[in-house]
């Protein structure tokens, strides 16, 4: 079901790449992008396991150096590495943070983190 | 000097995280409120003037740099309270501190910058200092609570920065681009609309789950409710603050382009769904720090409103924020202390709260005047002005349903807060019930003070600062 699924979003962003005819995307690179951003969002709907949502987070984080690539945006160095600093320790916290879950609830599902609500 | 500030707010930061000693501690932490006055006094002398490449104090920055100043004095205090009253381990208040720190400095950052990718890095910082507040209790309830606004907001802030990218694209130039705010501003008719709209759909998106309005105001409301009271009073009122800045400047260069009228769409639609969630969630919910954290949505769902509507829209909103966030600091703190007497945060176990404090008790009745914008609330004027604004711009629909939607908004609020100070609560023991010393509600009552003030008598600087802030919105 998933393949099927990733497939027709590979499909599907190809066809609307397509359809932007700016000459300032480089296009293969758009269409991995656009891919890689909304298989990273169907990982997280779909998926129980805390770890696999930081997986699909990856997945939309590569997506988003990738279509950097693709509208050719350089950034001044500076700005450079406080981005790459700051997801750097995003991503670090986020492990943490599913290891601190797994001591305390042991079994890591989604499921278990729901007593927040009104 | 703010090259001096980041350092030393960082130095500050690190020597909090390493060491253990209390009285350390606190000296390092009124050190950093000494360096947070210094910088406001400086930039406000400075103003518009750039200083290291990416940071331009203008008004719209100055206005809520120095609402910030004047929240964290009492937050940081409000903070020893706190530990003083309830467990204080050493290792706890080495990382609540740091992380507080770094939360302001980044917020400050975040103010002043003119770059949209340095907004981004220091909005991104706040994200990663907040989860540690968050996660302070280390119980299951917090380690949800931190997860939820940590995951949410990352991925927002990534949604940001999609649209960073499509901003780019925008600029239609090869190589280098310049994304400072005032270049964009002077490339505004240039711009590529296709791009541009894109860009805004990502960056609004991003920075709602600062701001608290639909889509993404979810995670925010866990964070103010599981986070100690200090800190969900800076989630309440700054950081809030920080999120309209990042809508607002995209906004302005937005405001010099033909999709003006379909940007303002967006901001009526999510303004309008604001403050219906936040209405269907008041009437329900029975935790009532979760009920002011809805209110806020609330709240800044009108002042989307009050910058779609446009005209006098504009001044009211930054008015209303700025009073939205004197109010909702001086509630949270309150009820750090209403927590203190019931250890609970249901309606339903607290009540009788006149007997135990009075003083916090008239703040709490004074608060939810204020909170519900009823005269002389100085939200009152905002709010009047917003809907004239709304009324101008021949939102009559719109301005109806949101008179209702409020109207009940303001009957579940005084239900719960009339509740909590006179009905007596079922099953309660006062037997070890310490009384609270009126010195810790005179910050709350200096806020509520001041925001009637502004009301009745808005200061000449406010008003010049607010409207310089505007400038470049079409009028």
């Amino acid at each position: 079901m998933s393949v099927v699924i990733i497939t027709s979003i590979i499909i599907g962003s190809f066809l609307l790449a397509n359809t932007i005819g700016d000459p300032h995307v480089r296009k293969i690179f758009f269409v991995t992008a656009l891919s890689a951003l909304f298989t990273g969002m169907y990982f997280i709907i779909s998926r129980k396991k805390i770890i696999t949502h930081v997986m699909g987070f990856l997945i939309i984080e590569n997506g988003v150096f990738v279509l950097s690539l693709a509208v050719g945006a350089e950034m001044p160095f500076l700005v450079n590495i406080g981005i790459l600093l700051d997801i750097f320790v995003s991503v670090l916290l986020l492990g943490v943070f599913v290891n601190k879950i797994g001591d305390m609830i042991g079994e890591q599902d989604v499921d278990q983190l729901s007593s927040l609500k009104d | 000097m703010i090259g001096i500030y980041l350092i030393g707010a960082v130095f500050i930061s690190l020597s909090l995280f390493f060491n253990r000693n209390k009285k350390l501690h606190y000296s390092l932490v009124s050190l950093y409120f000494v360096l947070q006055c210094t910088l406001t006094i400086y930039e406000y002398v400075h103003l518009n003037e750039v200083q290291l490449e990416y940071f331009t104090p203008d008004a719209l920055g100055i206005i809520f740099l120095v609402t910030l100043s004047l929240i964290c004095g009492p937050a940081l205090w409000h903070s020893y309270v706190y530990f003083e009253t309830g467990k204080d381990i050493p290792r706890e208040r080495s990382i609540y501190f740091a992380a507080m720190v770094l939360l302001l400095t980044a917020l400050s950052a975040a103010y002043l910058s003119n770059h949209i990718a340095i907004t981004w890095i220091f909005v991104e910082l706040t994200t990663l200092s907040s989860s540690a507040l968050i996660y302070h209790r280390r119980n299951l309830h917090t380690i949800e609570g931190t997860w939820k606004y940590l995951f949410v907001c990352t991925i927002s802030i990534t949604l940001v920065f999609i649209g960073i990218l499509f901003l780019t694209l925008a600029i239609q130039q090869d190589g280098i681009k310049d994304l400072n705010y005032k270049v964009l501003f002077s490339q505004a008719p240039t711009l590529n609309v296709f791009w541009l709209k894109l860009s805004f759909l990502f960056v609004f998106t991003g920075f709602t789950s600062k701001a608290s309005l639909v889509p993404m105001y979810t995670a925010g409301i866990d964070a103010k409710d599981k986070a100690p009271s200090p800190a969900g009073a800076l989630f309440s009122s700054v950081l809030i603050n920080m999120g309209f800045v990042g809508i607002f400047r995209l906004y302005e260069i937005i405001s010099h382009t033909s999709i003006l009228p379909w940007t303002n769409q967006i901001l009526l639609i999510s303004g309008v769904l604001s403050v219906f969630v936040a209405t269907v969630y008041m009437l329900k919910v029975k935790n009532f720090k979760r009920m002011f954290a809805y209110s806020s949505v609330e709240h800044m769902g009108l002042i989307m409103l009050g910058l779609a509507a446009g005209g006098i829209g504009y001044y009211a909103a930054i008015l209303h924020l700025i009073l939205h966030s004197f109010t909702k600091s001086a509630m949270f703190f309150q009820i750090g202390q209403v927590y203190r007497i019931y250890k609970s945060k249901s309606v339903y176990d607290a009540g009788d709260y006149f007997r135990y404090n009075p003083t916090g008790s008239m703040i709490l009745l004074l608060g939810f005047f204020v909170v519900t914008a009823m005269p002389p609330s100085g939200m009152f004027v905002s709010e009047f002005l917003i809907f004239t604004a709304l009324f101008e711009a021949n939102h009559f629909w719109l301005l109806a349903i949101i008179l209702l939607l409020l109207t009940l908004i303001i009957w579940s609020l005084g239900k719960t807060i009339f509740r909590m100070i006179f009905i007596k609560p079922i099953g309660f023991n006062d037997t070890d019930v310490k009384k609270i010393p009126v010195i810790e509600s005179l910050s709350q009552l200096v806020f509520l003070g001041f925001v009637i003030y502004i009301g009745v008598n808005t200061p000449t600087v406010l008003i010049n600062l607010i409207h310089v802030a505007i400038q470049n919105l079409p009028k």
